[in-house]
C-alpha cells in the first residue's frame, strides 16, 4: 500500500488511528502489528510470509549469542534475511552479470515470479542491525515477540525508512504498552502528512513528468539546455520524493506517539560531498558507518573502505551496474574532498554549496539510465547545441520556484518549527486541510515513491 | 485513552471541519455531473462521417456513453470488449468503415478481465450480446507490466459491480462480498476525490446533440478573441459563455462504430501525444512495478473461462486477443511467462496472440496502441481461422 493513495489516506489510516486509540493499552501493539501486516500483505501473501520468516528468524537467533560462538551466531542470524535479500532483489542482477541462460533461470523461476517484496532492503537492514547490536552486547535480546514484531513492522517506516535501530524504538514501544493515557502530537503529525503529500505530488511527481517530456525523445533532438534542465528536474524529483516519504513517515509516527528520526536534513545545502552524506538519508549513512565502514577498518584504509562502502550504497539502492557506478561516483567525490578539504573549506559558502549541488546532481541520471545511456547522455551534453530547446520558459520558472523553496527557506522555520514559533501559513489548520484536500484530489496523478523499489 | 491539549483540540476541530467541508464540496460537484448513461446515446443514429466529441467528459462519463449504448441497444454481429489499448480498432478493419451494425468497439477506460467479465454479464442480462462474435481484448503483459489483466482499473459503476453478486455469477461467500464492498468504496472514492471530476463539473457543457458533429461541415462558432486563448481556457470560458467548441475538439472522439480516429493529429490525444516519435519499450518493466505474480496464471485462466462460458450459453463464439506492444524482444519477461502459463491452462479457448508482432512500426500508433493497419491483420486472422466469413 502506498502512502499516496486514497485507499491509504481515506480508509486505512483513519480506521487504524481510531482502532489504536480505542484499543485497551495491552492491545495497542496488536493493533499496530495487525494494521502493519495488512499494509504489507496487500502486496502478496508470499512476500508477507518471507517478511514474517525474517522477523521470527531475527527474533529467535538473537538468543543464540549467549550460547554459541559469536562469529557462528552472527552468520546464522544474518543468513536468512540476507539470503532473502539476495534471492528476491539481486538474483536477476547476478544472473545478468554471469550471463545465465534460460535453463539456469528456470531453476529460480519461483523467486523471479514472486513480486519484489517492498522495502526488503529496509527491513533486512533493521533486522540485521538488531542481531549485530545483540552480538556486540549493546542491547539484550528482547523476549517480547510482539514488541520486536512491532519494531520491524511499524508501517510508517516499513517500506522506505528511516532505517530504525531497536534502541530507537524499544522504549517508545514499551511506553505504548505501559502508558494508560497517551499524548500524541496529532497536530504536527497531520501537518507533516499534509505537507509531505503535497510536496510529493506537486514537486516530485510534477518534476518526474517534466523529465518524461525530454526522456521520450531521441537524444539528438535535445539541446544542452534541455539536458541541464532534465538534470535539474531529476534532482528535484529524487530529493522531494525521498524527502516527502520521510516527512510523511515522521508525521504518521507522531499520530501513533512514535518519534521517527529526520532522514533528510536539507542535504542540498551541504558544503561538500562528505557533509552531503551526513544530511542525505541519514539513517542509511549511519547504518553503513556503524555496521560496514567501521567493521572493515574505517580510516585505516580510507580510500579502499570508502570505495567498498559506497559501492554497497549503490547496490543497496538498486540491483544494477548503474547503481554501483552511482555509488562509486559518490565515493570518488568523498575521497576527492578528503584530499582537498583545506582548499574546499576556504571557498565561500555559496560557492561550496553550489559546487556540491552540481556534482551531486550530475550523478542522479544514473538512477534512471543504464551505464551506456548515461555515457551517451554526457557525451551529447558536451556536443549538443544550445539553441531551440524542447523545454519552455514555464518549465524553468517551475524549476526556479523549486530552487527558491529548497535553498531559500530553512525547515526549522516552517516545517520542524517549535510550537512556540508557529508559522502563520504552515501551521494553519485551514491551510493544511486545504493542502490535504488538494493532495487527495490530485493523488491519481501521483506515482509510487521511488524508494519503494529498494 | 488519549489526552489532547486545548490548542490541539481546537486545531483538530478546525482542520477536521475544513476538510469535511471541502470533501462535501467534492461530493456535491461529482453529483452535478450528468452520467451520459441514461438516456443512452444511440450510435446507430449517427451519420457516416459524424463523430461524438468526448471533450470535457470524465473517463467515467466517456465509458458511460458506451455502457449506456451497450445495455440499451442491440449489439451488432461482432462486438469488441476491451480497454483503451484497442481504441483504434474500427469496422474499417473488416472493409466496412463505420458499419456499426456489423462491428462495434465497446472499449472502456482501463478494464481488466474480471471487469470485462462483469460488464459482459451485465450486457448478457440485458439481452444485448453480439450475434456472432465476442472479441475480448486482454491488456498485453508488456504494455503495462502486467497491470489491467486481472487487477482492477476501478472504473466500473456500482450497479455493474453488484450485478455479479445479484446474479450469483460471483460467489456470495463473505470474502467475495467483502471484496465487492471494497471495490465499491474505492471506485466511488476515485470518482469523487478526483481533480478531473471537480473541475469538469464546474465547466462541463454540451449534451448528445451538441457533441455529435460532422467535422467536414461544421464551423467553430466561438468568437475570434476566444480562439486566441489557450485550449484549456477556451474550454472553460467557452463553456461558461455557451460557446460549444466540439467541432475543433475531435481528439479521442468516438466514431459511429465506437472506435477512435487514429488519423486525428490536432494538438494531442490523451492516449498518444502527437508529434512525439514512436517509443519502443514504453514500459520499462521495472520489477518493483510488476503486477502479475506467481499463481496469477490460475486467475487469468479462470477469468478467461468465465467469459468464454457467457458465449457458450448463447451460442456466440468468444475469441480473446492479445495485441502486440512496440518493443524489442522481451518475450521472456516475467509477466509474459506468467501469462503464457495462464494460457496453457485453457488450451481449448480461442486466442489471437500477437505479442510477437512487435517490430513493425506501421502497426502502431503509439508504443502500446496498435494502429488501424494492425487491426486489418486481426480481421484477416479472424477470417482465416473461420471465426467470421
Amino acid at each position: 500500500m502506498n502512502f499516496n493513495s486514497l485507499e491509504f489516506l481515506v480508509l486505512f489510516l483513519p480506521i487504524t488511528v481510531v482502532a489504536f486509540y480505542a484499543a485497551p493499552m495491552r492491545l495497542r501493539l496488536w493493533v499496530l502489528v495487525g494494521a502493519s501486516f495488512i499494509f504489507y500483505g496487500v502486496s502478496g501473501l508470499e512476500v508477507l510470509l518471507a517478511f514474517v520468516i525474517a522477523i521470527l528468524w531475527g527474533y529467535s537467533t538473537a538468543f543464540l549469542f549467549a550460547r554459541w560462538p559469536r562469529a557462528l551466531a552472527i552468520i546464522v542470524a544474518v543468513s536468512v534475511p540476507a539470503l532473502f535479500l539476495v534471492m528476491f532483489k539481486y538474483l536477476n542482477f547476478i544472473m545478468d552479470s554471469v550471463q545465465a541462460g534460460p535453463q539456469m533461470r528456470d531453476h529460480f523461476w519461483f523467486f523471479f515470479s514472486i513480486l519484489l517484496p517492498a522495502g526488503i532492503s529496509f527491513y533486512t537492514f533493521e533486522i540485521v542491525s538488531y542481531s549485530l547490536d545483540v552480538a556486540d552486547g549493546k542491547i539484550e535480546p528482547d523476549r517480547d515477540l510482539l514488541r520486536f514484531t512491532s519494531f520491524a513492522t511499524f508501517f510508517p517506516h516499513l517500506i522506505a525508512g528511516p532505517i530504525m535501530r531497536y534502541t530507537d524504538l524499544r522504549e517508545q514501544l514499551q511506553a505504548l504498552q505501559s502508558t494508560q493515557i497517551l499524548k500524541p502530537q496529532i497536530v504536527s503529525g497531520l501537518k507533516l502528512l499534509s505537507i509531505g503529500l503535497i510536496f510529493k505530488i506537486l514537486i516530485a511527481d510534477v518534476s518526474g513528468m517534466r523529465v518524461s517530456k525530454a526522456i521520450d525523445l531521441p537524444l539528438e533532438q535535445l539541446t544542452a539546455i534541455d539536458q541541464l534542465t532534465q538534470i535539474g528536474f531529476w534532482s528535484a524529483q529524487i530529493y522531494y520524493d525521498f524527502w516527502a516519504y520521510s516527512v510523511m513517515a515522521i508525521g504518521l509516527g507522531r499520530l501513533f506517539c512514535i518519534e521517527l528520526p529526520v532522514n533528510f536534513r536539507e542535504p542540498y545545502l551541504s558544503r561538500n560531498p562528505r557533509e552531503f552524506w551526513q544530511r542525505w538519508h541519514v539513517t542509511l549513512s549511519y547504518w553503513l558507518r556503524d555496521y560496514a565502514y567501521i567493521r572493515i577498518g574505517g580510516r585505516e584504509a580510507y580510500v579502499r573502505n570508502i570505495l567498498i562502502v559506497f559501492a554497497l550504497v549503490g547496490l543497496w539502492h538498486g540491483a544494477g551496474w548503474n547503481f554501483v557506478a552511482w555509488g562509486i561516483y559518490h565515493a570518488v567525490l568523498v575521497i576527492l574532498y578528503h584530499f582537498t578539504a583545506p582548499a574546499w573549506d576556504r571557498l565561500p559558502q555559496s560557492i561550496a554549496t553550489a559546487m556540491t549541488f552540481i556534482l551531486v546532481s550530475f550523478g542522479w541520471p544514473l538512477f534512471f539510465l543504464s551505464l551506456e545511456k548515461y555515457a551517451a547522455f554526457l557525451e551529447h551534453l558536451v556536443t549538443a547545441p544550445w539553441h531551440a530547446p524542447v523545454y519552455r520558459p514555464h518549465d524553468w520558472l517551475y524549476l526556479a520556484a523549486i530552487g527558491v523553496v529548497t535553498f531559500g527557506f530553512r525547515e526549522r522555520n516552517w516545517l520542524y518549527n517549535e510550537s512556540a514559533r508557529r508559522n502563520i501559513i504552515t501551521d494553519s489548520p485551514v491551510v493544511l486541510a486545504s493542502l490535504m484536500f488538494t493532495g487527495l484530489l490530485l493523488v491519481s496523478l501521483s506515482r509510487t515513491f521511488i524508494y519503494f523499489r529498494f | 485513552m488519549v489526552a489532547l491539549e486545548p490548542y490541539q483540540r481546537r486545531w483538530l476541530a478546525v482542520f477536521g471541519a475544513t476538510l469535511a467541508l471541502l470533501v462535501s464540496l467534492a461530493v456535491w460537484l461529482s453529483l452535478r455531473l450528468p452520467s451520459f448513461r441514461e438516456p443512452a446515446f444511440d450510435f446507430y443514429t449517427m451519420q457516416p462521417g459524424e463523430i461524438f466529441s468526448v471533450y470535457g467528459l470524465t473517463r467515467r462519463q466517456e465509458g458511460s456513453v458506451k455502457l449506456g449504448f451497450a445495455e440499451t441497444y442491440p449489439a451488432p454481429e461482432i462486438g469488441l470488449y476491451g480497454n483503451h489499448i484497442v481504441a483504434y480498432f474500427g469496422a474499417d478493419a473488416f472493409g466496412r468503415p463505420e458499419d456499426a451494425e456489423y462491428f462495434f468497439n465497446y472499449f472502456y477506460a482501463n478494464l481488466s478481465l474480471p471487469e470485462l467479465h462483469r460488464y459482459l454479464l451485465h450486457v448478457e442480462k440485458k439481452g444485448h450480446l453480439p450475434k456472432r462474435l465476442i472479441l475480448v481484448q486482454i491488456t498485453p503483459p508488456n504494455a503495462d507490466n502486467g497491470h489491467f489483466i486481472i487487477n482492477l482499473g476501478n472504473e466500473l459503476p456500482p450497479d455493474i459491480l453488484l450485478s455479479g453478486l445479484a446474479s450469483g455469477a460471483v460467489s456470495r461467500n463473505p470474502l467475495s462480498i467483502g471484496a465487492v464492498a471494497w471495490e465499491l468504496i474505492t471506485n466511488w472514492l476515485h470518482e469523487v476525490l478526483n481533480y478531473n471530476t471537480a473541475i469538469l463539473s464546474l465547466f462541463q457543457s454540451g449534451g448528445y446533440k451538441e457533441r455529435t458533429v460532422n467535422p467536414a461541415n461544421c464551423r467553430d462558432e466561438s468568437p475570434a478573441w476566444l480562439r486566441r486563448l489557450s485550449f484549456g481556457l477556451q474550454g472553460v470560458i467557452g463553456a461558461l459563455g455557451g460557446f460549444h467548441v466540439f467541432c475543433t475538439r475531435r481528439w479521442d472522439a468516438f466514431r459511429r462504430d465506437g472506435s477512435q480516429d487514429a488519423s486525428i493529429e490536432e494538438l494531442q490525444t490523451t492516449i498518444v501525444p502527437s508529434g512525439s516519435s514512436l517509443v519502443q519499450n514504453e514500459n520499462e518493466l521495472r520489477e518493483s512495478d510488476r503486477a502479475l505474480r506467481s499463481g496469477d496464471e490460475r486467475e487469468i485462466a479462470r477469468q478467461m473461462r468465465a467469459i468464454d462460458a457467457i458465449g457458450v450459453r448463447h451460442g456466440v463464439k468468444v475469441v480473446f486477443m492479445v495485441p502486440p506492444v512496440y518493443e524489442t524482444d522481451r518475450h521472456d519477461s516475467v509477466v509474459n511467462q506468467i501469462f503464457d502459463r495462464g494460457r496453457a491452462l485453457v488450451p481449448d479457448i480461442a486466442v489471437i496472440d500477437h505479442r510477437d508482432m512487435r517490430s513493425n512500426p506501421l502497426h502502431f500508433k503509439g508504443g502500446i496502441h496498435p494502429s488501424p493497419q494492425y487491426y486489418r491483420v486481426v480481421a484477416d486472422e479472424l477470417r482465416r481461422r473461420g471465426f467470421i466469413e
